[in-house]
């Protein structure tokens, strides 16, 4: 059980994350993903939405299978850009994992 | 726990030393050009910059290839971005490593766009010092504090040389000139991919090749817009060409991207692109490297648009 | 009062002959398991009949031409249509037999469709499909033309319900120039409108809405308003309706809230107040009655928001959960600046807003309501008006997070999905719940923290159990019609399910009820938004006014006839008799004595048969459904004559 963290998706908008809310859930940019896995990007960006930050740090690796490729950004009905937050969310765990805290 | 910074630490540290992700000297895989002929800089020049995409592909297939054999050992899951890092090797002698007949394919895919440029009167000039890699790996994989570092040297260093004008040979380093170049550090320059520029008069018609089926890149068909390029080329020296369902700005990936992190994904994507391309039963062409070099893995007949271009010009001239 | 119209201008068909059957493919729905062609062939052998033909589509223009062409050329001057059901195209046809120059009444109609093709296949659906157009027939052989009821119309009109619809009727029928009485329970107009503040998607004030509207109804010479008043008394039907309207002091402690806002707002009668509504006149000091006659009726009787148990969504448990009614309210109180939204002195950071409260509960899934009932369909309004509110108090008060928890999102109609695509960019962040699994509204453990914690079984993170902490929880309550079986029960208005007043047909007659004369308008219909409820306001006036200005009205002529060669005044046929006043014995002359007789006022007649099943001499008949057509019928299912030959 999480407890939902409004203030997170704030945080992000420093490592570009600033298109999520946008986001409503519609699930076609993991329908159109090559990876084909497990609700991946919404997933992250569910994550993002409702402050899951742990469940994203503890899935971090999942984020760099990402192949850029831009399908979901380009059919995205909702302009959330789910590939660049990806792109963006890589940033932040880089980032968080340079500064020490532990991902 | 993973920890995504080992390899982009290893990565970064390769930039800064040399200014490349590979931890070697630019100098030691960037020879392409001295078979290129000349090129003097005229005022009003374009810079050719090829980002040193293609003239590494062949090291990595290289590393790769060498490191397929401890895919079972423990050390597997960095050893798949080791591949990145043909330094890591230095001690096997990189260059016995690499087959010459790979590195001569792919220096001669840029000493053909040399030669079709020239043909077409582009005016450009090529300067070794000038050529960088653009960072956009950095970019790519989140460590965004080493791409600012890079992409701002690299910029500076070009405006030094007052370069405004670039002519680029692939999508990746396309997109991070024109895209993120601009948004990131500031600078904008002119940059144009090699294909835009072309004029090569119909001669000979085709001479009488088979049509070709076309794999756009995702930089070039979906973030850049730029499948139409080629077309056009294709088009002016009487190719024929035969679309897929997925293409231009749905185009769909080869899983090349994916390569470092899973060979068993990357393969995957690229099986189903494969099939895609397949049924359209003519011999492929694309323009990236990356894309070139995955779909050979898949058995295609694949070829690079410069490589079918520069061969159209010959015999016809 | 009642009169019969003067004979339609149409020869009197050759008795027993000239019958012309149309038979209908239905594009496929009959042909594809009637073989129509056959139905035809036999047809021609039925006694009567002249002329069988078919056509794809019989209610096309080009179908009903064909009818027309013969009944022109006298080939043909009884008809019979075998189509889809009567309740669709019966009038159609009839009509064509009209613009023919023909007597509606010399038709017949066979349903091949709904009691043919769409449950019978093989050579069976052939077989009961020929013997229906036979009967059909037959009795198209023994109709005589018979003339409609016109009845004169009383020229006034009654509106029940003075909140937005009965208002909208009101004064678009009174600008048609018809006269109208407005009936109001409570003291004040408005109705729930006056219960909001914004209308959404617009953003248009209630007050502006209904201040504009109740103030021109007021104005208007040809409106009276009775407030406090009930319908008491009815009788009659359609253009003769008689009502006894009583006025009377309310008790009701809804009311004593609303005067007591009222005297606190310093506002005299006739201007509006918030959350009040307008007070045109005083308060009855003791009970009047008013008899009224109206030839039509119109109910805009309305709706009243779902009020949830004690303990849904921990509604009554605790103070922090509110109705959107409520919100609303306590809204119009709040300052009106600030970066939180403050209540009652509480500083709002998040609210939780939870949709589909009292609406679209599921059997076996929802408790029923204290009433025994559960509300299964979608209110429709809800969705719009709680996500406008979050978006008028995101962009007045930024820091006030809103949670908003829902099932589905019906933001349906023009401008509405803007009001989504608004929240999503005003950050108010969604969470999808199923039904059965509703959000649980509980104390926060976090004691420094807000005082509820509410939590979801989140379907967008994955059936992921989520908690989220807030200030404030608001329901959106959807809509239940009022209680007005006393009107239902008087007036014999066909209910829904769903308790909410049934219309005729849904799409072809939405604001008409069974009950000729009684025209719906509003949310005693079904949920609508208030511009939905203007819309069928006005569709209502304007059929009521259609009747009204039209000075009287046709009825089908389907009515018991008696026939005094036969009749022996034995009263059997009056025991029998359903409908009140339609049937009486009455004293004559007959061969120069006095004698009691049956007499039928048609315009009360059921056209039930029950008279005609008692009467021991068979004097008493349904007109165009006499026992001798009857017998025809069964004759002609019963033989084998037109049969072909295997
Ligand atoms: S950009 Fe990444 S997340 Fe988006 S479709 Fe491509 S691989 Fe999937
Ligand atoms: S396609 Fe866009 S709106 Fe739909 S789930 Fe993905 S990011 Fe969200």
């Amino acid at each position: 059980m999480a407890l939902v963290n409004p203030d997170f998706a704030a945080e992000l908008q420093a490592y570009g994350v600033d298109t999520a809310l946008e986001c409503f859930n519609c699930g076609t940019c993991a329908a159109i993903c090559p990876l084909n896995y497990e609700h991946f990007p919404r997933k992250m960006i569910r994550y993002i939405q409702v402050g899951a930050k742990q469940q994203i740090l503890q899935q971090a690796q999942d984020l760099w299978r990402c192949l850029h490729c831009g399908l979901c950004t380009r059919t995205c009905p909702r302009q959330a850009n789910p590939g660049e937050l990806i792109l963006g969310l890589r940033r932040y765990v880089v980032a968080q994992s340079r500064r020490g805290e532990h991902v | 726990m993973f920890k995504p910074t080992d390899i982009i630490d290893l990565l970064a540290a390769n930039v800064r030393q040399t200014r490349n992700p590979f931890g070697v000297p630019a100098s030691r895989f960037n020879t392409w050009w001295r078979d290129a002929g000349g090129s003097t800089r005229r005022p009003g020049d374009a810079l050719l910059f090829t980002g040193l995409m293609y003239q590494a592909i062949p090291f990595i297939e290289a590393t790769t290839r060498y490191l397929e054999r401890l895919e079972d050992s423990p050390w597997a899951e960095h050893l798949r971005w080791g591949r990145l890092v043909p330094a890591s090797l230095r001690g096997l002698g990189l260059d016995y490593l690499t087959a010459a007949a790979e590195k001569k394919k792919f220096n001669g895919i840029l000493q053909t766009i040399c030669r079709v440029l020239k043909k077409s009167q582009v005016g450009f000039f090529y300067h070794p010092e000038m050529d960088f890699y653009s960072g956009i790996l950095l970019y790519d994989l989140g460590d965004q504090e080493g791409f600012l570092r890079h992409a701002r040297f690299v910029a500076r260093t070009l405006k030094l040389h007052g370069v405004q004008k670039i002519i680029t040979v692939d999508p990746h380093t396309t997109y991070a000139l024109k895209e993120l170049y601009p948004k990131y550090t500031g600078e904008s320059f002119e940059v144009t991919p090699y294909f835009t520029l072309l004029h090569l008069a119909k001669e000979g018609g085709g001479n009488g090749q088979p049509p070709v089926v076309l794999h756009d890149p995702c930089f070039y068909g979906r973030y850049l817009k730029l499948a139409e390029g080629p077309r056009q080329v294709l088009r002016s020296l009487g190719l024929e060409y035969v679309e897929v369902r997925n293409c231009g700005e749905f185009t769909s990936c080869c899983g090349g991207p994916a390569e470092s992190v899973s060979p068993a994904l990357s393969r995957e994507i690229l099986e189903r692109r494969a099939a895609e391309l397949q049924a359209a039963a003519a011999p492929v062409v694309t323009f990236c490297p990356i894309c070139l070099a995955n779909l050979l893995k898949a058995g295609l007949p694949v070829e690079d648009l410069a490589s079918l271009v520069g061969r159209t010009v010959n015999n016809g001239g | 009062m009642v009169k019969k119209k003067k004979s339609l201008a149409s020869p009197e068909p050759t008795p027993g002959g000239k019958v012309g059957v149309y038979v209908c493919h239905c594009g496929g729905n009959i042909s594809d398991a009637v073989d129509v062609e056959q139905v035809c062939a036999q047809a021609r052998r039925v006694p009567g009949v002249v002329v069988a033909r078919d056509n794809m589509f019989m209610c096309s223009d080009p179908g009903q031409e064909m009818i027309i062409e013969d009944l022109k050329s006298g080939l043909v001057e009884r008809v019979v249509v075998a189509s889809c059901s009567p309740s669709l195209h019966e009038t159609t046809f009839r009509n064509a037999l009209v613009r023919a120059g023909g007597n509606p009444y010399v038709y017949e109609h066979a349903n091949l469709r709904e009691q043919v093709s769409w449950v019978h296949h093989g050579p069976e659906a052939t077989a009961k499909a020929t013997r229906l157009v036979a009967a059909a027939a037959a009795k198209a052989a023994q109709l005589k033309p018979l003339d409609p009821i016109r009845v004169e119309v009383r020229p006034r009109a009654l509106v029940i319900g003075g909140g937005m619809a009965g208002l909208k009727a009101a004064l678009e029928l009174a600008e048609r120039g018809q006269a109208v009485v407005l009936v109001e329970k409570s003291p004040f107009l408005g109705g729930q409108v006056a219960q909001l503040q914004e209308l959404a998607p617009g953003g248009e004030t209630a007050a502006a809405v209904i201040g504009e509207l109740a103030g021109a109804v007021l104005q208007h010479p040809a409106i009276t308003v009775y407030t406090c008043a009930q319908v008491e008394g009815f009788e009659g039907y359609i253009g003769n309706f008689k009502l006894k309207i009583t006025r009377t002091s309310p008790e009701s402690a809804e009311y004593s809230e609303k005067l007591e806002r009222l005297s606190q707002s310093g506002c005299g009668p006739g201007e509006y107040v918030p959350f009040v509504g307008l007070m045109p006149a005083a308060i009855p000091e003791s009970r009047e009655e008013i008899d009224l006659e109206a030839g039509v009726i119109i109910l805009a009787t309305g709706m009243r928001p779902y009020q949830p148990r004690q303990g849904e969504y921990g509604y009554k448990d605790f103070p922090e959960v509110v109705t959107l009614p409520e919100f609303i309210r306590a809204l119009a109180a709040a300052p009106a600046a600030g970066d939180t939204l403050v209540l009652h002195g509480r500083h709002i950071r998040g609210a939780a807003l939870i949709h589909c409260v009292g609406s679209r509960q599921i059997p076996g899934i929802h408790e029923e309501n204290p009433g025994g009932y559960l509300n299964e369909y979608c209110s429709r309004t809800c969705c719009a008006a709680i996500l406008h509110a979050a978006n008028l108090i995101k962009e007045r008060h930024p820091q006030t997070k809103f949670f908003d928890f829902y099932r589905d999102i019906r933001t349906y109609g023009r401008g509405q999905e803007e009001l989504y695509t608004r929240a999503a960019a005003n950050q108010v962040l969604f969470f999808r719940f199923e039904a059965g699994e509703e959000p649980q509204i509980l104390q926060n453990p976090d004691a420094k923290g807000s005082p509820l914690l509410v939590r979801v079984k989140d379907v967008l993170t994955f059936g992921e159990e989520l908690e989220v902490p807030v200030d404030l929880v608001v329901l959106a309550v959807g809509q239940e019609p009022n209680n007005i079986s006393d009107l239902v029960e008087k007036m014999k208005i066909p209910v829904g399910a769903d308790r909410f007043l049934q219309e005729v047909h849904p799409k072809l007659r939405p604001v008409e009820l069974s009950v000729a004369g009684i025209l719906l308008a509003g949310t005693c219909q079904a949920p609508f938004g208030v511009g939905e409820a203007c819309a069928a306001a006005g569709a209502a006036a304007v059929k009521a006014a259609a009747i009204l200005s039209r000075g009287y009205v046709e009825l089908d002529p389907f009515v018991a006839e008696v026939d005094l060669s036969k009749c022996t005044g034995t009263g059997a046929c009056v025991e029998a008799c359903l409908a009140d006043g339609a049937l009486a014995m009455v004293e004559m002359e007959v061969g120069g004595q006095k004698v009691q007789r049956a007499r039928v006022n048609p315009v009360m007649c059921l056209g039930c048969g029950a008279c005609v099943a008692v009467c021991p001499e068979n004097a008493i008949n349904i007109q165009g459904w006499t026992l001798k057509q009857f017998e025809s019928m069964v004759d002609m299912i019963v033989s084998d004559e037109y049969l072909e030959q295997a």
